[in-house]
């Protein structure tokens, strides 16, 4: 009994001698909340490649370009041009005199080397973040055919801004769109296809016939388009590499369009107009089996698979003016999304799943804009006399459509999510209706 | 005859069928039916990778060269630790504390005694470094025919020391407001193309118009004071001089106990939110992506005693939320604010330094991502 009551006295007096150390021991880290940041673009170099060899010299500036024009095009970056640099980059693993870098204020710096033997090369890189003096994640080496040195160049973009910025890349993939020429009144339309930067532009239609509305399919490997080539607007499945086509989902009597593949590339859907009506329907590839989604007396079109397939979003003038809605896969009761004031059209889901780009009209202007799939947080992007169709980028960030101005030829225009960053798009002229592949494989 | 004729006829058609058989394999294999490479996509193959880790060890540069740096601070620590007494007084150049710590060696053979490193790898420093002050570059680097450095002591007439104290913490204070101006021109709002609307850019304009024009106004009056007194220049030895007794006298009153000795006051919030006002400054988040922008990130750091973070000190404490890809552009940000803002010290006061050596900062870009 007395030793119970000894030991709490003693130990409250032990304590009572020791709080004070003992406080002064055990100080707590000071802790903050940052919950206010700044938006501006990070700056960044990109000196000129080593070129390791003598063949590798002819490479080493262009694939610095490449990658500088693709983060810079980003809205997110800021290249510091290569006439401010104080550093030079002589050798690919000598040491980074990151205090020149620091000088002009750079915060990511991008180094490479080069190095061609007769039809290959090979290209490597670094990321460092120059503030801490650090290597940012791992160097990658690419090995490939010299013709594929823009690819190399977009693949290291890819790289630097997924380490940068947490989301993966979109710049080595390609766009399919509708090269326009000739004059208005006998415009010449045909399918085309470039990279995603306006470089390596290749025709895939011969103009002889009007095509609009090209769409990739999920592998980038096949395209889908709708041509008059028979008179009547017919949907067509192409495949790039051999340019060979097929006509789908034809039915005589009736009108095919606006189609989009679904998420696995096994089937298709598209809009078929018969009789004043236009409904959409789903078409097994592998076995042309078809299915009615719709059945109204209004106009149903310009479907769009969610990134799982289970649902298609679409436009439709069933409440009296054009909407958005939203059904399961297999068709079945549609739900409005949008509800805002003016017309809806072209929605695309976004390849994150969260969002949908869709075209507004309003008050005598064309917006694009994006909003959830509730409809909730909708966001116009862009205004102007003719903004029409988007379609996003393999990573969800960017959106390209069509722009007209009164009077004016179309052209491609691309902008961040956001709203910032607007900005055109490079073609070899007119263009319009765009689609982004996936990132190639 | 029948039989020769049978006989034929079987020669024919083997030799047919085999003729047959031959153009079959080869379009099969060759032909039609193989699937063409697509021209467009010319071949590129990943075949290996350079790891940071083996990078590092190639950066290693060889120890004639360049001394590591060996402060215990480099290694960061687990958890804060305490200081083995309180330090009223601010240390010029701060020295390894004496607690012990676990370290956890980064080069492979640290020197006994920490000497100026030569190479430019960054580590993080107790002592200032002069690769990390942009303005101490040589001028030769920039320009081939340098010109020559202004004397401060020139530029400094005698009547600016006398005016004194004020005037030594506005040129301290020069670049600091000529960053915020910087910063504020920063776009924190999302302005798209149908929210841009161009009547209000004249009256941005002339709101932010004040803010430029503040910068232009001092020097006038800088000018004027010094020009006022018809006084002799003083020698230079005066005006040293009379920096070191200002010195003195803020320092003196800066470590000048306002009561017990033993009971040091408190970080005061006006001091906490100056630290979190400078690292938002620099917490870019324009780059990171909107799944970035979703993760709640916590980076500890350890400070000097001059109020400079610790660069190998910095470390993850929680994050929350988004991909590990997400996470780790989370994390480069938060560090990169840490380091980029406290460059030149926080400003802290540096007898509370045991209050303020451990940080915790959480980065909670929730209110920004829906900018």
């Amino acid at each position: 009994m007395t030793q119970i009551s000894r030991r709490p006295v003693l130990g409250l007096l032990a304590g009572f001698a020791l709080a004070p150390k003992l406080a002064l021991a055990q100080q707590a880290p000071l802790r903050i909340e940052i919950t206010e940041g700044v938006i501006e673009p990070m700056p960044f170099a990109v000196p000129d490649f080593v070129a390791e060899n003598g063949a590798g010299g002819q490479y080493a500036q262009s694939l610095a370009r490449v990658i500088a024009n693709n983060l810079t095009g980003t809205g997110l970056l800021r290249e510091i041009p290569p006439e401010a640099h104080v550093g030079r980059i002589t050798s690919f693993d000598s040491p980074v005199q990151f205090s020149d870098w620091r000088a002009i204020n750079t915060r990511a710096l991008i180094t490479g080397a080069v190095r061609v033997s007769g039809q290959q090369i090979t290209v490597k890189f670094r990321l460092f973040d120059v503030v801490s003096g650090q290597q940012l994640g791992d160097g990658l080496q690419l090995d490939g055919r010299t013709d594929a040195w823009r690819r190399m160049a977009h693949r290291v973009s890819d790289q630097v801004y997924q380490r940068l910025t947490g989301e993966s890349g979109y710049f080595d993939s390609r766009v399919v769109f509708i090269a326009e020429s000739g004059p208005r009144n006998n415009r010449r339309k045909q399918v085309a296809i470039m990279d995603q930067d306006g470089e390596n532009t290749q025709y895939l239609t011969d103009g002889s016939a009007l095509a609009f509305a090209p769409r990739f399919s999920p592998t980038g490997d096949r395209i889908l388009f709708t041509s008059y080539e028979t008179g009547f607007p017919r949907i067509y499945l192409m495949d790039v590499a051999s340019r060979r086509r097929q006509i789908i989902g034809d039915q005589p009597g009736t009108m095919t369009f606006a189609p989009r593949f679904s998420p696995d590339g096994q089937s298709v859907v598209y809009s078929l107009s018969v009789d004043g009506r236009t409904d959409l329907f789903r078409l097994e590839l592998s076995t042309g089996q078809r299915w009615q989604l719709t059945q109204t007396e209004t106009i149903d079109t310009a479907p769009s698979f969610s990134p799982d397939g289970a649902q298609i979003v679409f436009e439709s003038d069933r409440s009296g003016n054009s909407q958005l809605y939203v059904m399961p896969v297999s068709g079945g009761t549609a739900q409005r999304i949008s509800f805002g004031q003016g017309r809806y059209s072209t929605p695309v889901w976004s390849p994150r799943g969260d969002l949908v780009a869709f075209t507004k009209q309003f008050n005598g202007r064309f917006h694009i804009g994006v909003m959830r799939l509730d409809g909730s947080n909708e966001r116009l992007l862009t205004a102007s006399f003719l903004d029409e169709g988007p379609t996003w980028s393999p990573n969800g960030r960017v959106i390209m459509f069509t722009r007209e101005a009164a009077g004016s030829d179309p052209v491609l225009m691309s902008v961040d999510i956001t709203g910032r960053n607007l900005r055109r798009v490079s073609t070899p002229g007119p263009a319009s209706d765009p689609s982004w592949s996936p990132l190639l494989p | 005859m029948a039989a020769v004729a049978h006989f034929n006829l079987n020669a024919g058609q083997k030799a047919s069928a085999v003729l047959h058989l031959g153009v079959i394999l080869w379009v099969m294999l060759f032909g039609l039916f193989a699937r063409p490479e697509d021209p467009l996509i010319p071949e590129v193959t990943e075949v290996a990778l350079i790891s940071a880790q083996d990078f590092a060890q190639l950066l290693q540069p060889p120890a004639d060269v360049a001394q590591p740096i060996t402060e215990p601070e480099r290694a960061p620590p687990p958890r804060p630790e305490p200081p083995p007494e309180p330090e009223p007084a601010p240390e010029p150049a701060p020295e390894p504390i004496a607690a012990p710590e676990p370290v956890v060696p980064v080069a492979p053979a640290p020197a006994p005694a920490p000497e100026p490193p030569q190479a430019a790898v960054i580590a993080p420093q107790t002592t200032p470094d002069a690769s990390l002050v942009p303005v101490q570059r040589p001028a030769e680097r920039v320009a081939p025919e340098p010109a020559p450095t202004p004397d401060p002591q020139i530029t400094i007439a005698p009547q600016d020391q006398a005016a004194a104290a004020p005037d030594t913490t506005a040129t301290v204070e020069a670049p600091e407001a000529q960053e915020a101006t910087q910063r504020a021109a920063a776009a924190t709002e999302t302005v798209t193309e149908v929210t841009r609307i161009s009547e209000t850019e004249p009256a941005q304009r002339t709101a932010t118009a004040p803010e430029v024009s503040i910068r232009p106004q001092r020097r006038p009056q800088r000018a004027a004071v010094s020009a006022a007194p018809d006084t002799p220049r003083e020698p230079v030895a005066t005006q040293a001089s009379a920096i070191e007794d200002a010195l003195a006298e803020a320092l003196a009153g800066a470590i000048e106990p306002s009561g017990e000795a033993d009971t040091p006051r408190q970080l005061t919030q006006s001091e906490k939110d100056g630290l979190q006002l400078a690292i938002e400054s620099c917490w870019n988040v324009g780059i990171l992506s909107t799944e970035a922008l979703g993760v709640v990130i916590t980076i500890g750091i350890e400070m000097t005693p001059d109020a400079r973070p610790i660069e190998a000190s910095i470390y993850q404490v929680s994050v929350s939320g988004g991909s590990l890809a997400a996470q780790l552009a989370a994390f480069d940000a938060g560090r990169q604010a840490i380091v980029e803002c406290g460059i030149n010290g926080y400003g802290l006061p540096p007898e509370l330094f045991d209050q303020w050596r451990f940080v915790e900062i959480v980065f909670n870009p929730a209110r920004m991502s829906t900018r």
